[in-house]
Protein backbone atom coordinates (compact mmCIF):
# COMPACT_ATOMS: atom_id res chain seq x y z
CA UNK A 1 0.00 0.00 0.00
CA UNK A 2 2.96 2.06 0.53
CA UNK A 3 4.43 1.51 -2.80
CA UNK A 4 1.19 2.06 -4.58
CA UNK A 5 1.01 5.51 -3.12
CA UNK A 6 4.14 6.37 -4.79
CA UNK A 7 6.02 6.74 -2.01
CA UNK A 8 9.70 4.99 -1.77
CA UNK A 9 10.79 5.42 1.32
CA UNK A 10 9.79 4.35 4.85
CA UNK A 11 11.38 5.57 8.41
CA UNK A 12 12.13 3.03 10.66
CA UNK A 13 12.35 3.87 14.48
CA UNK A 14 14.20 1.46 16.23
CA UNK A 15 15.36 0.96 20.10
CA UNK A 16 19.03 0.12 21.42
CA UNK A 17 17.08 -2.41 23.34
CA UNK A 18 16.60 -4.26 20.04
CA UNK A 19 20.17 -5.23 20.47
CA UNK A 20 20.48 -6.27 24.09
CA UNK A 21 19.30 -4.88 27.53
CA UNK A 22 21.03 -4.89 31.03
CA UNK A 23 19.68 -6.49 33.56
CA UNK A 24 18.22 -3.52 35.31
CA UNK A 25 16.42 -2.36 32.84
CA UNK A 26 13.04 -3.72 32.17
CA UNK A 27 12.87 -3.62 28.41
CA UNK A 28 11.71 -6.46 26.27
CA UNK A 29 15.28 -7.23 24.90
CA UNK A 30 16.40 -8.66 21.10
CA UNK A 31 12.67 -8.86 19.85
CA UNK A 32 12.20 -6.07 17.59
CA UNK A 33 15.50 -6.94 15.72
CA UNK A 34 13.50 -9.61 14.02
CA UNK A 35 10.65 -7.85 12.95
CA UNK A 36 13.43 -5.00 11.25
CA UNK A 37 14.64 -8.11 9.58
CA UNK A 38 11.34 -8.71 7.93
CA UNK A 39 10.57 -5.17 7.50
CA UNK A 40 13.70 -5.59 5.03
CA UNK A 41 12.64 -8.18 3.58
CA UNK A 42 9.22 -6.66 2.68
CA UNK A 43 10.96 -3.13 1.44
CA UNK A 44 13.18 -5.23 -0.88
CA UNK A 45 9.89 -6.74 -2.09
CA UNK A 46 8.06 -3.81 -2.69
CA UNK A 47 11.22 -1.23 -3.93
CA UNK A 48 10.88 1.00 -0.86
CA UNK A 49 14.00 2.09 0.93
CA UNK A 50 14.53 2.51 4.70
CA UNK A 51 15.83 5.50 6.73
CA UNK A 52 16.63 3.50 10.15
CA UNK A 53 16.27 5.64 13.09
CA UNK A 54 18.13 4.55 16.40
CA UNK A 55 15.16 6.37 18.40
CA UNK A 56 15.78 5.37 21.71
CA UNK A 57 19.34 5.68 23.36
CA UNK A 58 21.01 4.23 26.54
CA UNK A 59 19.93 6.63 29.68
CA UNK A 60 17.57 8.40 27.45
CA UNK A 61 18.81 11.11 25.02
CA UNK A 62 16.48 13.56 25.50
CA UNK A 63 14.37 12.79 28.31
CA UNK A 64 11.28 11.78 25.95
CA UNK A 65 9.07 9.18 26.42
CA UNK A 66 9.69 7.89 23.06
CA UNK A 67 13.56 7.77 24.40
CA UNK A 68 12.15 4.66 26.42
CA UNK A 69 12.51 6.53 29.84
CA UNK A 70 10.86 9.82 30.84
CA UNK A 71 12.39 12.10 32.66
CA UNK A 72 16.28 13.38 33.13
CA UNK A 73 18.65 13.45 30.37
CA UNK A 74 21.13 10.39 31.23
CA UNK A 75 23.14 10.56 28.32
CA UNK A 76 26.51 13.09 27.92
CA UNK A 77 24.84 13.87 31.24
CA UNK A 78 24.91 13.18 34.70
CA UNK A 79 26.75 10.25 36.17
CA UNK A 80 26.01 7.60 33.82
CA UNK A 81 26.07 9.73 30.81
CA UNK A 82 30.04 9.20 29.46
CA UNK A 83 29.39 5.61 29.94
CA UNK A 84 25.76 5.61 28.46
CA UNK A 85 26.95 7.74 25.67
CA UNK A 86 30.21 4.53 25.12
CA UNK A 87 27.48 2.21 24.94
CA UNK A 88 25.07 4.02 22.57
CA UNK A 89 28.54 4.62 20.64
CA UNK A 90 28.81 0.53 20.67
CA UNK A 91 25.00 0.33 19.34
CA UNK A 92 25.41 2.68 17.10
CA UNK A 93 28.65 0.87 15.31
CA UNK A 94 26.47 -3.14 15.33
CA UNK A 95 23.76 -1.67 13.28
CA UNK A 96 26.02 0.72 11.19
CA UNK A 97 28.51 -2.46 10.49
CA UNK A 98 25.49 -4.84 10.21
CA UNK A 99 23.12 -2.60 7.57
CA UNK A 100 26.47 -1.92 5.92
CA UNK A 101 26.96 -5.29 4.58
CA UNK A 102 26.37 -5.52 0.70
CA UNK A 103 22.85 -7.97 0.93
CA UNK A 104 21.22 -4.41 3.55
CA UNK A 105 23.33 -1.67 2.24
CA UNK A 106 20.97 -0.76 -0.73
CA UNK A 107 17.74 -1.36 1.37
CA UNK A 108 18.84 0.50 3.84
CA UNK A 109 20.78 3.53 2.64
CA UNK A 110 20.38 5.79 5.98
CA UNK A 111 21.10 5.66 9.31
CA UNK A 112 19.58 8.60 11.99
CA UNK A 113 22.17 7.74 14.35
CA UNK A 114 20.31 9.71 17.32
CA UNK A 115 16.68 10.72 17.12
CA UNK A 116 16.49 14.43 18.83
CA UNK A 117 19.25 14.28 21.29
CA UNK A 118 18.62 16.99 23.92
CA UNK A 119 21.26 19.49 25.07
CA UNK A 120 19.66 20.64 28.40
CA UNK A 121 19.81 24.13 26.36
CA UNK A 122 23.56 24.95 27.12
CA UNK A 123 26.02 25.63 24.71
CA UNK A 124 28.55 23.32 26.59
CA UNK A 125 26.15 20.63 25.60
CA UNK A 126 26.26 21.03 22.50
CA UNK A 127 29.57 20.96 21.80
CA UNK A 128 29.82 17.85 23.85
CA UNK A 129 26.95 16.50 21.43
CA UNK A 130 28.92 17.55 18.65
CA UNK A 131 32.29 16.27 19.92
CA UNK A 132 30.42 12.65 20.17
CA UNK B 1 6.05 2.09 22.34
CA UNK B 2 5.10 5.30 22.49
CA UNK B 3 1.89 6.50 24.40
CA UNK B 4 1.22 8.30 21.86
CA UNK B 5 0.85 6.48 19.63
CA UNK B 6 -0.14 2.95 21.04
CA UNK B 7 -2.87 3.88 24.04
CA UNK B 8 -4.15 0.48 24.04
CA UNK B 9 -1.33 -0.89 25.77
CA UNK B 10 -0.92 2.13 28.52
CA UNK B 11 -4.59 2.44 29.10
CA UNK B 12 -4.18 -1.04 31.43
CA UNK B 13 -2.24 0.85 33.33
CA UNK B 14 -2.83 4.62 33.68
CA UNK B 15 -1.69 6.82 34.89
CA UNK B 16 1.67 5.20 36.20
CA UNK B 17 3.08 3.70 32.24
CA UNK B 18 4.74 6.72 30.88
CA UNK B 19 7.29 5.43 28.69
CA UNK B 20 8.17 1.99 27.68
CA UNK B 21 10.38 1.62 30.33
CA UNK B 22 7.05 1.67 32.96
CA UNK B 23 5.18 -0.04 30.39
CA UNK B 24 7.27 -3.00 30.61
CA UNK B 25 7.48 -2.90 34.39
CA UNK B 26 4.20 -2.92 34.53
CA UNK B 27 3.41 -5.53 32.13
CA UNK B 28 6.01 -8.10 33.76
CA UNK B 29 4.53 -7.81 37.25
CA UNK B 30 1.55 -8.13 36.41
CA UNK B 31 1.41 -10.67 33.90
CA UNK B 32 5.30 -12.39 34.24
CA UNK B 33 6.10 -11.89 30.61
CA UNK B 34 6.38 -9.23 27.98
CA UNK B 35 4.52 -10.90 25.73
CA UNK B 36 1.92 -7.63 24.75
CA UNK B 37 4.77 -6.22 23.38
CA UNK B 38 5.62 -9.19 21.27
CA UNK B 39 1.99 -9.00 19.77
CA UNK B 40 2.76 -4.89 19.38
CA UNK B 41 5.36 -5.99 17.31
CA UNK B 42 3.32 -8.89 14.87
CA UNK B 43 0.32 -6.13 14.53
CA UNK B 44 1.71 -2.97 13.89
CA UNK B 45 2.88 -3.47 10.64
CA UNK B 46 1.41 -6.55 8.90
CA UNK B 47 1.89 -7.33 5.07
CA UNK B 48 -1.32 -6.96 2.94
CA UNK B 49 -2.82 -10.24 2.03
CA UNK B 50 -4.42 -8.74 -0.76
CA UNK B 51 -1.73 -6.75 -2.83
CA UNK B 52 -3.18 -3.18 -4.20
CA UNK B 53 -6.72 -4.44 -4.92
CA UNK B 54 -8.31 -1.26 -4.38
CA UNK B 55 -5.81 0.56 -6.76
CA UNK B 56 -5.79 -2.16 -9.45
CA UNK B 57 -9.09 -2.05 -10.34
CA UNK B 58 -11.02 1.39 -11.61
CA UNK B 59 -12.56 3.38 -9.35
CA UNK B 60 -15.78 3.08 -11.27
CA UNK B 61 -15.45 -1.07 -11.09
CA UNK B 62 -15.70 -0.66 -6.95
CA UNK B 63 -18.83 1.64 -7.24
CA UNK B 64 -20.15 -0.59 -9.58
CA UNK B 65 -20.76 -3.08 -7.49
CA UNK B 66 -24.66 -3.68 -6.95
CA UNK B 67 -26.06 -2.19 -3.96
CA UNK B 68 -28.11 -3.90 -1.58
CA UNK B 69 -31.29 -1.64 -0.96
CA UNK B 70 -32.98 -4.24 1.61
CA UNK B 71 -32.17 -6.82 4.08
Amino acid sequence: MIAGAGLNWVRIPIAFWAIEKYDNEPFYAKASWKYFLKAIQWARKYGLRINLDLHALPGSQNGWNHSGKLGPINFLSGVMGVANAQRGLDYIRVIAEFISQPQYKDVVPMFGIMNEPGIGGSPEGLAVLRAL
Amino acid sequence: MEPFITPEYYEEFYPDAVDEWTLSQHLQAKYGNLDKIENHYKTFIVRPRHRLRIIAVSPNKVQSRPRKTSH
